[in-house]
């Protein structure tokens, strides 16, 4: 019999997505209305979220422009609008917590009870353990392995949805402050118009391209990484289940066990230099995006082009649009973890398939 | 004496240690295992590896086994029979001790790895550790 990790390795990855969809989907086409109220809110929460930050936005102009002026009265309205923004935002960002994790709870339950269903049935987990594809830690690949596979897709894609809506609407925002600006190339006087939107998408781009010459093994060291973690877990398992009597395979098992210790190391410090290779443009990126926003801005607030308020209100939505097209490069790590997951929860899937058709071949003889 | 371990990880000085080993193994009629501890996987090893969807256990495996087989070879050629191969995994001090206590080996021959000064003194050496820890006789071939 082929080792566990050859046979999942050979498996083709749509085919796994195909049949981890199919059954991940039972909650989004079984309970129609239970999910489409939930997705409904979520979207709403976003969306007001984006409501809450354009305005935000817009008070740094106003705020700033007040200072500049040094109009106290509106200082003082400014400061008695932030209340109400603040208080819209927290309120949000607590209705959106709930809404991920009771989105992410009713799908578990709807996934959990589904894989179950098939596992118990007819006592097929016994059957199992004779069955070397998707067999083995069956118990971690229903509880864990089916977590992770529904809480990242709800996050991600809420997140995803977000960074498209954010960067549309910033881009607006950076497009009418900033305007146009005149720069001088080769001797000949050029006027770039939306000069702040080039910036940021060439800014943006620089960072991502960075980030993926530095980071572009990342994912495949993560799924490889979380691979052997649960081979390990696996061969724990199988050690555990040796009867004392048989010394000799005991011996055999401890070295595989051994085996499988020296490979989560070894993914795991290979993963910890992605992880300092990625850090060294994320935090570059940290400190830099604000600080190229005010740079960009600065020629026209010098010309006396630009207020104040208007400068912060342009370098905030610089930062939020470059955050946003960092969605990628901030959900590297997460879009690793969750194929591995639906690799493992497919991978049990197609095992107790595999089963449910013997038993039918046995049936129909 | 009945049982002599070398270590190996396919390096000059390792072949050393086996030619030592060998001979007196013949000698004494003990018998010879040929030990080598397994993982040392380099970075771009690891990110092919992944990139290929390839198995790190596959390859620690067969590289260890390719270390021992030309390790017998050598073993074979010094006029040794009977060659038992053996892996371990994990700190190679650690491993190479636990094996000695498993087999019962009366003696262990390794050789002196060339470490930088540097680097043994934060990592300490192999051969050190097993001269003060090893439950058995040890010889360090230069």
């Amino acid at each position: 019999m082929r080792p566990f990790h050859e046979i999942s390795l050979i498996l083709d990855e749509r085919q796994l997505l195909t049949r981890f969809w199919q059954a991940a989907s039972v909650f989004w086409r079984v309970q129609i209305g239970q999910s489409a109220m939930l997705a409904m809110f979520l979207i709403a929460v976003v969306l007001l979220q984006l409501l809450v930050q354009v305005a935000l936005n817009l008070w740094n102009r106003h705020f700033f422009d007040a200072l500049e002026r040094k109009d106290a009265a509106t200082v003082w309205l400014q400061a008695q609008l932030f209340v109400p923004l603040v208080v819209g935002s927290i309120l949000l960002a607590a209705a959106s917590v709930w809404g991920r994790m009771t989105t992410q709870r009713n799908w578990r339950e709807a996934l959990t009870r589904h894989v179950i269903e098939k596992w118990m049935e007819k006592d097929r987990f016994r059957h199992l353990n004779h069955l070397a594809r998707g067999s083995e830690n069956p118990e971690y690949r229903i509880s864990v392995d089916v977590r992770i596979a529904t809480d990242a897709p709800v996050d991600l894609s809420l997140a995803f949805l977000s960074s498209i809506l954010t960067a549309l609407t910033f881009f607006g925002v950076l497009w009418t402050i900033g305007g146009s600006i005149d720069v001088t190339v080769f001797g000949r006087p050029v006027t770039i118009p939306g000069y702040l939107v080039f910036g940021v998408i060439l800014y943006s781009g620089m960072v991502t391209s960075l980030m993926i010459f530095f980071g572009h093994h990342l994912t495949s060291v993560i799924e490889r990484s979380n691979q052997a973690e649960a081979e390990f877990r696996a061969a724990a398992d199988t050690f555990r289940q040796e009867p004392a009597a048989q010394n000799r395979h005991q011996v055999d098992r401890r070295e595989t066990l051994q085996l499988k210790l020296q490979a989560v190391l070894l993914w795991w410090r290979e993963f910890c230099w992605q992880l300092v290779r990625t850090t060294l443009v994320s935090h570059g990126n940290f400190l830099f995006a604000p600080v190229v926003a005010w740079m960009l801005c600065a020629p026209k607030y010098l010309s006396g082009a630009m207020s104040l308020g208007e400068l912060t209100q342009a370098a905030a939505a610089f930062v939020v649009v470059q955050g946003a097209f960092n969605w990628f490069v901030d959900n590297y790590q997460r879009l690793a973890d969750w194929r591995s997951s639906a690799h493992r929860v497919a991978t049990l899937l197609l095992a107790l398939d595999e089963l449910e058709a013997k038993e039918r071949g046995e049936k129909i003889s | 004496m009945h049982r002599i371990i070398v270590a190996t990880d396919g390096s000059t000085t390792a072949n050393r240690a086996i030619d030592a080993g060998a001979v007196l193994a013949k000698c004494t009629g003990a018998d010879l295992v040929l030990l080598t501890i397994g993982g040392s996987v380099t970075g771009a090893e690891l990110r092919e590896l992944a990139d290929e969807a390839g198995d790190l256990s596959d390859t620690m495996q067969s590289a260890a086994d390719k270390i021992l087989e030309q390790a017998r070879r050598r073993a074979q050629r010094q006029g040794v029979r009977s060659v038992t191969l053996k892996t371990g995994w994990g700190d190679p001090g650690d491993a190479i001790i636990d094996a000695v206590r498993q087999l019962k080996a009366d003696m262990l021959v390794v050789g002196r790895r060339g470490q930088s000064r540097l680097s043994a003194l934060f990592l300490g050496s192999v051969s050190q550790k097993l001269a003060s820890f090893a439950p058995c006789a040890v010889m360090v071939v230069p």
